[in-house]
């Protein structure tokens, strides 16, 4: 196991790959009462289109989280929410368009807690009555989610900016999408991509890392996990155009709900010897900058009633763009746009909001680690995104620099643009 | 953890030291009777102070100080918790020992200098600044539709009796805020400060004691309250109101309010939790989920919360709209279940849950200091108690406890498209 020292935090992170392929990475806090483990699978919403044991197959959308549903049945009959429950640990599970996510929230019971949950997702259950019997449950998760603007108009912001990348689908389908899915379907996807070698296991809070790994590996020593090629992705050439410049949607709001989303190709960035995780620091400093809570023009669209609260702002990382998205409500969504537009083409940045900014940003990250559930998220998005866990941020904060977020400002200026209104219902 | 606490008078600071956070969690809480005019200008009164002051006379000035105290954060929250009516006026900055030590007094002075120093003149606020917060509550009480579950929550209490307090929202109301002016709200604010009880909380790995010294040089609250402020309303029972109202959405949501009649203390204190988790709270592995959930398929949430104040529970869904008497039925099916049809399991699992709950609360820095304050100011048991008069329940004290439950009011907030067979 490998010990690793989180600069500036006085924290540790213990990592180890266990024999199977699954990868474990932890962050103990022994003065909380609390841990909590998540069991995460590289399969998101947008994985539907692969090469598996040499065929090709194309599932239904909404696949990864239908079989997050499915994951808590047992042969016996029981499911996964009896066991915690009868020990009073908390359960839930979630799916992204990059990975699926299975959480257990305890204090006490650390090993039974942690084999149940290796066990019940490594014990596939899936019946023809299971299958169908999830579909009513699903079809009204998807109704309760169109009732809301505010995921409406995130959804409406990726399907309007991807052509063929699959977030323009919804993570858990649409209903026709769910009537489609089959016993078959869903056995290939967890043949597909639930294996160790394309999982990963985050614990954080009181527990013993020692200790975790043992229960790790006795409670899979007890599975046979077949070899393993991981799934071939299809990667889809995703064009530099948006795939509708203006979409506008009635429901039943009060306010216009308005999305600026900027789509960026990464090539933009090539001649700046960046990482990818750099570039998305020197991004989101740059948005917050110009349009966050200290910037001059959300206080002029403030006082000009413009907005009546902040601008709020979100950056996608797909493989080859990355797409920054501007929100706000608002009765005026024209002047809006035109002060968006125009403050787009005058970006700014100095030294001195910089150093505003990167104090805020190491005042977090020493904060975070009160958080387990907080700090379990970031490593899911470190494992996912950056394929490893960040334990030296503090370093990329003191190495970002005016001179290069200079450039990286001037490279946004090549970009496509993409507006979604939802507008009060007549 | 070590709790003080320090009667000063005009207000009680109450430390709680402990190494288990960086965070230092400040609360300043003002509690008074709940009056329905006045919760609108409450909400209006605590947004605009912990927005702007006389030194900071923006939200972005402010914003900028915040972020020199190395991203502290200054909010209020004003909830309305059975007959009072409560603002927690909260500031959260990281522990100065990691930072610089000046940073302690500058964070603890700051949220006093926005209650002390308001933006105002003449006995009234600031024109301006009143105008951007109007705007933003304005937008957020019409915004109110767009979380389905929420709006037909309110709505249903609604329908209880004239008068219950119980009925008031937390965001309030259009009317009244059209009748807020900077003047009225000056007055309203002049009145807090001389009629609001006040707590002073603090959690985190600090000197207590210089803690206090600071505190007591920028507190300046003047009155001294003594009188003591009951939390309970009693809702009696009464006939069952059945309500619909459609609205333009693709499912139906569902509310009972149960009246929970004549409950003796300890049952308020113990019974009705474990009741509540049985029923539709805390777990997926409640009546009301495994009923409609698990056995016909009808939702994706159900849940029930217990309101101990009120003397309420509330039970909320969203189905389809030709799935709507079915889910009642399964409702009510669930209720009668929980007067003789309760499993050991069932039973069982409600007390590990609710023991397992308070020890989570116990890592969460804003919950450590509820406990407190409701042991300070209500009828809250300390943590051993708790834990020990949930053990001893017994499953007859939850049928009997169950005679005491009624269906208050069944509302629907219709939306979907009927079937043509119904």
């Amino acid at each position: 196991m490998k010990k690793t020292k989180i600069k500036n935090t006085g924290e540790y992170v213990y990592t180890e790959k266990l024999k199977n392929g699954l990868e474990v990475i932890m962050i103990p806090n022994n003065k909380v009462k609390n841990f909590y483990l998540t069991l995460n699978v590289k399969f998101g919403s947008i994985h539907t289109n692969f090469k598996f044991e040499g065929k090709n197959h194309k599932l239904p959308k909404g696949i990864a989280h239908f079989l997050e549903h499915l994951m808590f049945n047992m042969p016996d009959k029981t499911t996964a929410f009896e066991y915690y429950s009868k020990i009073g640990s908390n359960i839930n599970a979630f799916t992204t368009y990059e990975y699926t996510s299975y959480e257990v929230y305890a204090n006490s019971k650390f090993k039974e807690n942690l084999s149940y949950l290796l066990k019940y997702v490594y014990t596939p259950y899936f019946t023809k009555e299971i299958v169908s019997g999830e579909k009513g449950i699903i079809t009204e998760e998807i109704k309760m989610i169109s009732d809301n603007p505010a995921s409406e108009i995130v959804y409406g912001m990726y399907r309007n900016v991807f052509v063929k990348d699959e977030r323009k689908y919804l993570i858990a389908g649409t209903v026709d999408d769910i009537k489609s899915i089959t016993l078959d379907d869903i056995k290939l996807a967890y043949d597909a991509f639930y294996h160790p070698e394309n999982m990963f296991l985050v614990i954080t809070g009181n527990f013993d890392p020692t200790e975790a790994v043992a229960i790790a590996t006795e409670t899979l020593s007890n599975f046979e996990f077949p070899k393993y090629e991981k799934p071939v992705i299809k990667k889809y050439k995703e064009p530099a155009k948006v795939a509708t410049e203006y979409f506008e949607k009635e429901m039943p709001v009060d306010m216009h709900k308005v999305t600026i989303a900027l789509k960026i190709p990464k090539s933009n960035f090539k001649d700046l010897e960046l990482s990818n995780l750099e570039l998305k620091m020197y991004l989101s400093l740059i948005i917050r900058i110009n349009f966050g809570n200290t910037s001059l023009l959300k206080e002029e669209l403030l006082s000009g009633s413009i907005i009546s609260d902040s601008i709020s702002y979100h950056l996608t990382d797909t493989l080859d763009h990355f797409v920054i998205a501007i929100l706000a409500n608002t009765d005026y969504p024209d002047y809006f746009m035109q002060r968006i537009n125009e403050k787009l083409l005058d970006l700014s940045i100095s030294k001195e909001e910089i150093e505003r900014k990167i104090k805020t940003s190491i005042s977090n990250l020493i904060l975070c680690f009160d958080e387990i559930k907080v700090v379990n998220s970031d490593i899911q998005d470190d494992l996912v995104y950056e394929g490893k866990f960040i334990h030296d941020i503090y370093d990329y904060y003191q190495d970002i620099n005016i001179e290069s977020a200079s450039k990286v400002l001037e490279k946004l200026k090549n970009h496509e643009k993409s507006v979604t209104i939802i507008k009060p219902k007549e | 953890m070590v709790y003080k606490e320090y009667k000063m008078g005009p207000y009680n600071l109450h430390t709680i030291k402990t190494d288990k956070f960086k965070l230092v969690h400040m609360e300043i809480i003002f509690r008074n009777i709940a009056v329905k005019e006045d919760i609108t200008k409450r909400k209006f009164l605590f947004d605009l102070l912990t927005d702007l002051n006389k030194e900071y006379n923006s939200k972005r000035n402010l914003v900028l100080r915040l972020e020199d105290l190395y991203n502290a954060s200054l909010y209020s929250v004003t909830s309305k918790v059975g007959n009072l009516v409560i603002t927690n006026l909260c500031m959260d900055f990281i522990n100065p020992k990691y930072t610089e030590k000046e940073m302690l007094e500058e964070s603890l002075k700051l949220p006093f200098e926005m209650i002390f120093n308001p933006n105002a003149l003449n006995k009234s606020f600031d024109l301006k600044s009143f105008d951007i917060v109007k705007k933003r509550m304005e937008a957020n009480i019409k915004s109110l539709k767009e979380n389905p579950r929420k709006y037909a929550v309110i709505e249903a209490l609604k329908t209880l009796p004239e008068g219950s307090k119980s009925s008031f929202t937390n965001i309030g109301s259009l009317t009244d805020l059209d009748l807020i002016t900077p003047s009225s709200l000056y007055n309203y604010y002049e009145d807090v400060l001389s009629k609001d009880h006040v707590d002073i909380y603090i959690i985190g790995d600090l000197d207590m004691e210089e803690v206090n010294e600071i505190i007591s040089a920028y507190a300046k609250f003047k009155v001294i309250k003594n009188e003591k402020l009951d939390y309970y309303i009693n809702n009696t029972k009464r006939k069952l109101v059945k309500k619909s109202e459609n609205y333009l959405y693709a499912q139906t949501n569902i509310v009972l309010i149960l009246n929970l009649n004549n409950l003796t203390d300890y049952e308020k204190k113990y019974i009705a939790n474990i009741y509540n988790i049985i029923l539709g709270g805390g777990s997926l592995e409640t009546k009301l989920y495994k009923k409609l959930r698990n056995e016909h398929s009808l939702c994706y949430n159900v849940g029930s919360m217990y309101q101990k104040y009120d003397g309420l529970i509330l039970i909320t869904t969203a189905v389809d709209i030709n799935q709507e008497n079915f889910a009642v039925k399964l409702i009510k099916e669930s209720l009668k279940e929980m007067e003789n049809n309760i499993s050991d399991e069932e039973f069982n699992q409600a007390k590990e849950l609710i023991i397992s709950s308070l020890n989570m609360s116990m890592d969460n820095i804003g919950r450590v200091v509820d406990n407190y304050f409701y042991k300070n100011t209500s009828d809250l048991d300390d943590y051993e108690t708790r834990i020990k008069e949930f053990k001893n329940i017994k499953k007859e004290d939850i049928y009997k406890f169950s005679k005491k439950v009624s269906i208050s009011t069944i509302y629907s907030l219709v939306g979907g498209e009927k079937d043509e067979k119904n």
